[in-house]
């Protein structure tokens, strides 16, 4: 019992850092060094298709681009009904997630309800979508990152995280996310940016898209998580900010990769967005 | 901001009721959630070899639709209920 436990320990951590069975799908004739030419052609076109719906987005505006992402995330689930089980539908379908959280970002704010809501609103959808891609994969909460890490590792990048929101903020500007006042409003605000972008993005980027890049393209995974992290900010309209998330991603993406384990780069999130939507507003002017 | 709350959303958002409700992007979601919810359907009766792999795979959009739609129309309501 205590060997069958360590023996699906060993695999969770061997598929999350990109030494799993999925890699050695094809022959080896098909294979660039360590990664097939069938995957970097499937990264390619996905890549492109995306860059595609986000220009249609950031310059027709939310109507045109509904329908951008609602064409795009069609095709990728098809796409990955096509390909049958494997790391390409892993991959495809973790990839999908992108376009349906950009539809519902796009639909679900309204200016009567504070932006504090909207995290929540978005974010149970976000959240239901990735356990049922996890469910349609037979994925477990390890095959993702959802496992121990170091403590010192975590509280050393989550102090990392905490000293990144200055000038994440600096650069971002101040957002009122419209909280209640005393510390009742505070605690809750807290918990949604907390999980709601902490745990959710870290869990959708590094958790689902790293682990089926990196079972795909070895350590193209980061590079794979690092790209969806910055086209899905990209709405934000600022370059500036788009540079610095696609760095902060990369960090997060590397100690994913050493570690094995989202525990680290969560704490690091967290304490970043903690920090720049909560505590810094109430600091500076 | 984040990738889920954008500036992008800030800066198109419906000012008054009627511009809310004349807001397509909502309409679009009740749209893709009705074709969605319509293939589902047609797929668990029919008799066809991958069927529950598709139906499972439909459920990764239709359920956050669900709550999506949900949301909207509850945000819906709240403005229009202080014009009555």
């Amino acid at each position: 019992m205590e060997l069958q436990s360590a023996s699906t320990r060993l695999r969770a951590f061997a598929t999350f850092r990109g030494r799993g069975s999925g890699s050695s799908e094809l022959p080896d004739r098909r294979r660039v060094g360590s990664v097939d030419r069938r995957a970097i052609r499937l990264v390619g076109g996905l890549g492109a298709a995306f860059l595609v719906a986000e220009v249609f987005t950031l310059v027709s505006g939310p109507a045109v681009g509904v329908l951008a992402q609602a064409v795009l995330l069609i095709t990728l689930l098809a796409l990955s009904m096509r390909q049958g089980p494997g790391s390409h539908q892993r991959l495809t379908l973790a990839l999908a997630l992108l376009p349906l959280v950009q539809i519902l970002s796009l639909a679900l704010p309204a200016a009567i309800i504070p932006i504090l809501a909207w995290y929540l609103e978005i974010g149970l959808g976000a959240f239901e979508a990735i356990l049922l891609v996890m469910r349609r994969l037979d994925l477990t909460f390890r095959d993702v990152g959802v496992r121990r890490a170091p403590i010192g590792e975590v509280v050393a990048v989550g102090a990392i995280g905490a000293f990144l929101a200055v000038p994440a903020y600096l650069i971002a500007g101040p957002v009122n996310l419209g909280q209640g006042g005393g510390f009742v409003g505070l605690a809750i605000a807290s918990a949604i940016v907390i999980v709601f972008i902490g745990v959710l993005e870290e869990l959708l980027f590094r958790g689902l898209i790293q682990s089926a890049g990196t079972q795909l393209l070895s350590r193209g995974g980061v590079v794979v998580s690092v790209a969806a992290t910055t086209l899905m900010y990209s709405a934000s309209l600022n370059p500036r900010y788009v540079v610095f998330v696609a760095l902060v991603a990369t960090f997060f993406g590397i100690v994913a990769r050493r570690s094995g384990s989202i525990a680290a780069p969560v704490a690091g999130h967290a304490a970043l967005a903690w920090v720049q939507f909560i505590v810094l507003p109430m600091i500076l002017p | 901001m984040t990738s889920t709350v954008t500036r992008l959303a800030i800066d198109s958002l419906a000012q008054t009721p009627g511009q809310a409700l004349a807001s397509p992007a909502p309409a679009l979601v009740v749209g893709i959630l009705i074709v969605v919810f319509l293939a589902r359907l047609l797929l668990e009766v029919a008799d066809v070899p991958r069927s529950r792999d598709t139906v499972r795979t439909l459920d990764v959009v239709l359920l956050p639709m669900f709550i999506a739609l949900a949301f909207i129309l509850s945000t819906r309501v709240l403005e229009i209920l202080p014009l009555g």
